[in-house]
C-alpha cells in the first residue's frame, strides 16, 4: 500500500517560445474553422476562379488556339500581361473580403462575447500578441486567396510562354505582392477593429459588410449633393483599385475622374490607424457592467 | 372538474435533440403541493421543466397543465409561473421593470402591474434595489428578481430551475419558507434542486430523473418503502440501547444494529421495518426499553438519490 | 423576504373579445420595444445611417451659397435627390437598417438568451411577432421619414421662392408624399424579410448578404420572379425617374414593366403580410435551445 501525497507543482516542461505564443491562438482558430464543412466548401470555391484564369493561361499559350485564331482570323489576341493580373487581383480581392466577413467575427466576437478575453490576458501574453494571433489566421487565409495563387499563375505562365516571358514580367511580382499586402492589412484590420466593437458574431458579420458597403454609399450621397468626386474617399474597394492599378503602372478608368493614388493610400493609413486605435481601445482584461 | 384539471401531467413524453436523448417516455402525474425533481447534472430536469412549459416540444406524447397545453399561452401562462435558470436579461432592464412589463403584457392594469410588482419585489426581498438595473444585481438578487417575475402575477403552478443557485444561506431559508407558505395554499411548485437536504425539507413528492428517464416518481415515503433491496435505517433514541440491540438481532430481517457513541441511540437496518416496528411495541409494553425518539434515517430525497442515482450519478 | 400578501389571487381574467385583447398587448410590446431601444447607445447606428445625408444636404447651404439658383439647378437637384432616395435611402440605408433592427428582434433575443421572458408571458407568439415587427417599423420609419423630410426641406428651402414654389404650388409636396410612402413601405418589406430569415437561419446576416444580391439582380429575372423583390414593387412607385447613366446608379436602379401605384403598394403590402404569416408560423415551432445558437 502507499499514500501518494499530492501537492502544487509548477510547471516544469518547455514553454513554447514568447515570440511565437501569438500563434497559438492561430493554430487553434485554424483547427476549428476547417473543422466546418461550409467553411471549407466556401474556402475551396473563393479558389476556383483561380482555375479558370489558369486555364486562360493554357489557352493563351495553347498552339492549337492560336492556329484556329488565326483560321478565323479573328481579331482576338490572347496574351498575358498587366490586366489579366490586376482582373485578377480584382476578383480575388472581393473573395478575400467576403472571407474576412466570414471568418473575422468567429475569431474576437466570440472571445468578447463569452469574457474569454480576461481569460488570455491574465497570462503572460499581451494584446499585441493577441491582435498578432488572430491577424496571422486572416492573413494567412486571405494570402492564399490572393498573392500566393497570383504568384503561381505568374510561374505558371513563365513555364508555359515559348517566348522569355519571364524576363520583362519579372517586375509585377512586387505589385502583386505588396498591394494584395495592402488589402489583406486593411481588410484585417478593419474587420478586426469592428468586430471587436460589435461583440456578437452575427451583428460583426453585418457590420464588417456594412462598414464596407455603406460609406460607398455615403461617398455618392457626398458626390451627389457637393457635385465633386472625392466622396470616393469612402469607398475602400476603390481605393484598392487606384492602388492596385498605380501598382501595376496603369490607370483604373472604373469612372470618368479619378482620385490620386496618394489619397488613397493616406485614406488607407487613416482607416489603419483609426481600426488599431478601436482595438487598442475594445480589447481589454475587463469589462465595464453598468448597473 | 376533469381528473387531469387540477394536475400536472406527462403522458409518455419523450424529447430528442437530434440523435441526442433529452428524456425518454415520461409519464407522470402531479397533484398540487411541492414535487422535487431530482437527478444528476444533464440527467434531463430542465429539459422537462421546458417542455412543462411549452419553451421546447416534445417529440412524441402529450403535456397538460392543469388541463392548459402549453401550445396556448395566451391562457396557459395566466396560471403558470417559470423561474428558469438561464442568467439573463433584456439589455438595460430594471428589476422593477424586468417584473411589471410581462405583468402589463398579461392584461393587468398598470396601477394593478405596478401594484403587483412592488409585491413581487417586496416578497423576493428586492424593494429597495428594485428601480436599480439588473446587470448590476448581485448573482443571488438576479436569483430573486427572476423568482420574483415568476410568482409575481399569482400563478397556481410554479416551476423552480434550482431557484436556490446562488442564495446567501439566509435567502435560501427565506425562499424556502416562501415555497412552502405557497405550496400550501394549494398551489403546485416544481422545484428542481442540488441541495437535497433543504429540498427533502419542503417537498411532498420526488421525481428521480437520471439519464433522461425517470427512475421514481411519488410520496417521498412510499417510494423508499418500494426500494425494497434497500434495507430501511431506523433511529432509536432510547434507554438500554444494548438491550433492544439484542432484541433486534432476534429478527432475521435486521441486518445492522449500530449503538451510538453515547450509548443512548441505536441505528438499525432492516429490510422489513413493519417487523422491526412491531418489535419495538412489544419491547416497550414489556418495559424493556423506554423510547425518547423513533425516526426513520433514510427516508429522504437524498437517500433515494444515493439508493436509485449513486453518488456518482450514474444509475445504480 | 416579506411575508405579506401571500393569499392567491386568481390571475387577470379578460372577458373581452380576444381581438381587443391582441391589440392591447401589440400596443404594449410596440411601447415596450420603443422605449428600451430607440434612444439608446444601441441604435446610434440607425440615427447615423438615416441622418449622414441630411448632414450633406446642409452643407450646400455653406458651401454653393453663391451658386445662381435657377430652374435648370432646380431640376438638376431633384433628379439628384431622387438618385439618392434610390441609391442611398433605400437600397443601402433602409436595407440595412431593417437588417440591424429586424434581425434582432427575435435572433438578438436568442444571441442574448432572454427571448424565453417574451415566450412566458401570456401573450399568443403570432402577436409577439406582430408586436414586435411593428415597433421595429416605427422606429425605422420614423427615423428615417424624419431624414427624408428633413433633407427635401434643406434641399428645396436653399431655392427660396422659387423652390417654395415648386414644392408647394407644383409637384414637390407630392413627391415628398410619395418619398415617405416608400420609406414606410420599404421599412415594412424589408422588416418582414429579416424578421422572417432571423426566424429560420441561425446566422441571417449570410441570407441576408444573398437578399442583397437578389434585389440587385432581379431585373434580369423573369416577370414571377421579379415579384420576390421589394424592389420592384418601389420603383413603379418613384415620382420622379433617374437616368442610371453612373456605374453606380445603373448598379442599384432597377428597371421592370410598368405597373399601377394601387398594385404597387397593394402588392408589396401581400408580400409583407405573406412574409409576417411565415414568421409566425415559424415562430410557433421555435424552441428555446440557446446552447445551439
Amino acid at each position: 500500500m502507499a499514500v501518494y501525497k499530492r501537492h502544487y507543482e509548477p510547471f516544469h516542461g518547455r514553454l513554447t517560445q514568447r515570440w511565437s505564443r501569438c500563434f497559438v491562438l492561430t493554430r487553434f482558430a485554424f483547427r476549428d474553422l476547417f473543422a466546418s464543412r461550409f467553411f471549407l466548401g466556401f474556402f475551396i470555391a473563393c479558389l476556383l476562379p483561380v482555375l479558370g484564369f489558369a486555364g486562360y493561361i493554357f489557352v493563351a499559350n495553347s498552339s492549337l488556339v492560336h492556329m484556329l485564331l488565326s483560321l478565323a482570323s479573328a481579331k482576338l489576341k490572347l496574351h498575358v500581361s498587366t490586366g489579366f493580373f490586376t482582373a485578377f487581383l480584382q476578383v480575388q480581392s472581393s473573395f478575400a473580403f467576403l472571407m474576412t466577413c466570414w471568418v473575422c467575427p468567429t475569431l474576437v466576437a466570440g472571445d468578447l462575447s463569452n469574457g474569454a478575453l480576461p481569460l488570455f490576458l491574465s497570462r503572460p501574453f499581451s494584446r499585441a500578441e493577441y491582435v498578432a494571433g488572430k491577424f496571422a489566421v486572416l492573413g494567412v487565409l486571405l494570402s492564399f486567396l490572393t498573392w500566393i495563387p497570383a504568384l503561381a499563375l505568374l510561374f505558371l505562365e513563365a513555364g508555359l510562354s515559348s517566348a522569355p516571358w519571364l524576363g520583362s514580367h519579372r517586375w509585377m511580382i512586387g505589385p502583386i505582392l505588396w498591394t494584395s499586402l495592402v488589402w489583406i492589412v486593411l481588410l484585417s484590420l478593419v474587420a478586426l477593429a469592428t468586430s471587436a466593437w460589435v461583440k456578437w458574431r452575427i451583428v460583426a458579420m453585418g457590420a464588417i459588410f456594412a462598414v464596407f458597403l455603406i460609406p460607398s454609399g455615403f461617398g455618392a450621397v457626398i458626390d451627389a449633393t457637393l457635385q465633386t468626386h472625392w466622396g470616393r474617399l469612402l469607398d475602400l474597394a476603390y481605393l484598392f483599385h487606384v492602388i492596385l492599378y498605380a501598382g501595376f503602372r496603369t490607370s483604373y478608368t472604373g469612372t470618368e475622374a479619378t482620385i490620386p493614388h496618394s489619397a488613397a493610400w493616406g485614406m488607407f493609413a487613416l482607416v489603419s490607424v483609426l481600426s488599431l486605435e478601436l482595438l487598442q481601445a475594445r480589447l481589454r482584461a475587463f469589462e465595464v457592467v453598468r448597473g | 372538474m376533469t381528473p387531469a384539471a387540477d394536475r400536472v401531467v406527462f403522458e409518455n413524453v419523450s424529447k430528442f435533440y437530434g440523435e441526442i436523448l433529452g428524456v425518454n417516455r415520461v409519464s407522470f402525474s402531479l397533484e398540487p403541493g411541492i414535487t422535487a425533481l431530482v437527478g444528476p447534472n444533464g440527467s434531463g430536469k430542465t429539459t422537462l421543466m421546458n417542455l412543462m412549459t411549452g419553451l421546447i416540444r416534445p417529440t412524441h406524447g402529450r403535456v397538460t397543465v392543469r388541463g392548459l397545453s402549453p401550445g396556448d399561452p395566451q391562457e396557459f401562462f395566466r396560471h403558470v409561473g417559470y423561474c428558469t435558470q438561464f442568467d439573463s436579461f433584456p439589455h438595460g432592464v430594471t428589476g422593477y421593470d424586468f417584473i411589471y412589463w410581462p405583468l402589463r403584457l398579461a392584461g393587468f392594469s398598470g396601477a394593478e402591474a405596478n401594484r403587483f410588482s412592488e409585491e413581487a419585489l417586496d416578497r423576493v426581498g428586492l424593494r429597495e434595489a428594485g428601480m436599480r438595473r439588473v446587470a448590476g444585481y448581485s448573482k443571488g438578487m438576479r436569483q430573486r428578481v427572476r423568482l420574483g417575475q415568476a410568482i409575481a402575477h399569482h400563478p397556481s403552478v410554479l416551476v423552480l430551475d434550482e431557484p436556490l443557485n446562488g442564495l446567501d444561506p439566509m435567502a435560501r431559508a427565506e425562499s424556502l419558507a416562501l415555497f412552502q407558505e405557497l405550496g400550501s395554499q394549494g398551489l403546485h411548485l416544481i422545484i428542481s434542486s442540488h441541495i437535497l437536504e433543504e429540498v427533502d425539507r419542503i417537498s411532498d413528492r420526488v421525481i428521480l430523473i437520471s439519464n433522461g428517464f425517470i427512475v421514481a416518481e411519488g410520496r417521498i415515503h412510499e417510494v423508499r418503502r418500494e426500494v425494497q433491496d434497500q434495507p430501511m435505517q431506523i433511529l432509536v433514541r432510547c434507554s438500554n440501547a444494548r438491550g433492544l440491540a439484542a432484541e433486534a438481532f432476534s429478527l432475521g430481517d435486521v441486518v445492522e444494529a449500530k449503538l451510538q457513541k453515547d450509548g443512548g441511540g441505536l441505528l438499525v437496518r432492516t429490510t422489513n421495518a413493519e417487523k422491526f416496528y412491531l418489535l419495538l411495541n412489544r419491547a416497550v409494553t414489556a418495559g424493556l426499553v423506554e423510547i425518547d425518539t423513533v425516526a426513520p434515517a433514510d427516508d429522504d430525497v437524498n437517500s433515494l438519490y444515493q439508493y436509485l442515482i449513486g453518488s456518482d450519478g450514474n444509475l445504480t | 423576504m416579506s411575508d405579506g400578501a401571500s393569499a392567491v389571487r386568481p390571475p387577470a381574467e379578460w372577458t373581452g373579445p380576444p381581438w381587443r385583447l391582441w391589440v392591447r398587448q401589440i400596443g404594449i410590446l410596440v411601447r415596450h420595444e420603443l422605449r428600451r431601444s430607440l434612444f439608446t447607445r444601441r441604435r446610434f447606428w440607425v440615427f447615423l445611417l438615416a441622418f449622414v445625408p441630411l448632414l450633406l444636404f446642409g452643407v450646400p447651404w455653406v458651401v454653393h451659397s453663391r451658386q445662381p439658383v435657377d430652374a435648370a439647378a432646380l431640376e438638376n437637384q431633384t433628379q439628384i435627390f431622387a438618385g439618392i432616395m434610390q441609391l442611398y435611402y433605400v437600397r443601402l440605408g433602409l436595407f440595412f437598417a431593417c437588417m440591424g433592427v429586424f434581425t434582432w428582434l427575435f435572433r438578438g433575443e436568442m444571441v442574448e438568451r432572454t427571448l424565453h421572458y417574451p415566450f412566458l408571458t401570456p401573450v399568443r407568439r403570432e402577436v409577439l411577432v406582430i408586436g414586435k415587427f411593428l415597433a421595429g417599423a416605427a422606429i425605422v420609419i420614423s427615423v428615417f421619414e424624419i431624414s427624408v423630410l428633413g433633407s427635401f426641406f434643406l434641399l428645396y428651402g436653399r431655392f427660396g421662392k422659387l423652390g417654395s414654389a415648386y414644392v408647394f404650388d407644383g409637384p414637390g409636396l407630392g413627391q415628398l408624399g410619395v418619398y415617405l410612402l416608400i420609406i414606410a413601405l420599404g421599412a415594412l418589406g424589408y422588416g418582414a424579410v429579416f424578421l422572417g430569415l432571423s426566424l429560420v437561419f441561425r446566422n441571417p446576416i449570410v441570407p441576408g448578404a444573398l437578399f442583397l444580391g437578389w434585389e440587385t439582380i432581379t431585373p434580369v429575372l423573369p416577370g414571377w420572379l421579379q415579384m420576390l423583390s421589394v424592389t420592384f414593387y418601389l420603383k413603379h412607385l418613384y415620382p420622379v425617374s433617374v437616368p442610371s447613366n453612373s456605374f453606380l446608379l445603373g448598379l442599384f436602379t432597377v428597371s421592370t414593366g410598368p405597373i399601377s401605384s394601387a398594385v404597387a403598394v397593394a402588392g408589396l403590402l401581400g408580400f409583407t403580410v405573406a412574409v409576417l404569416a411565415f414568421s409566425c408560423y415559424r415562430i410557433r415551432r421555435t424552441e428555446i435551445t440557446y446552447s445551439v445558437d
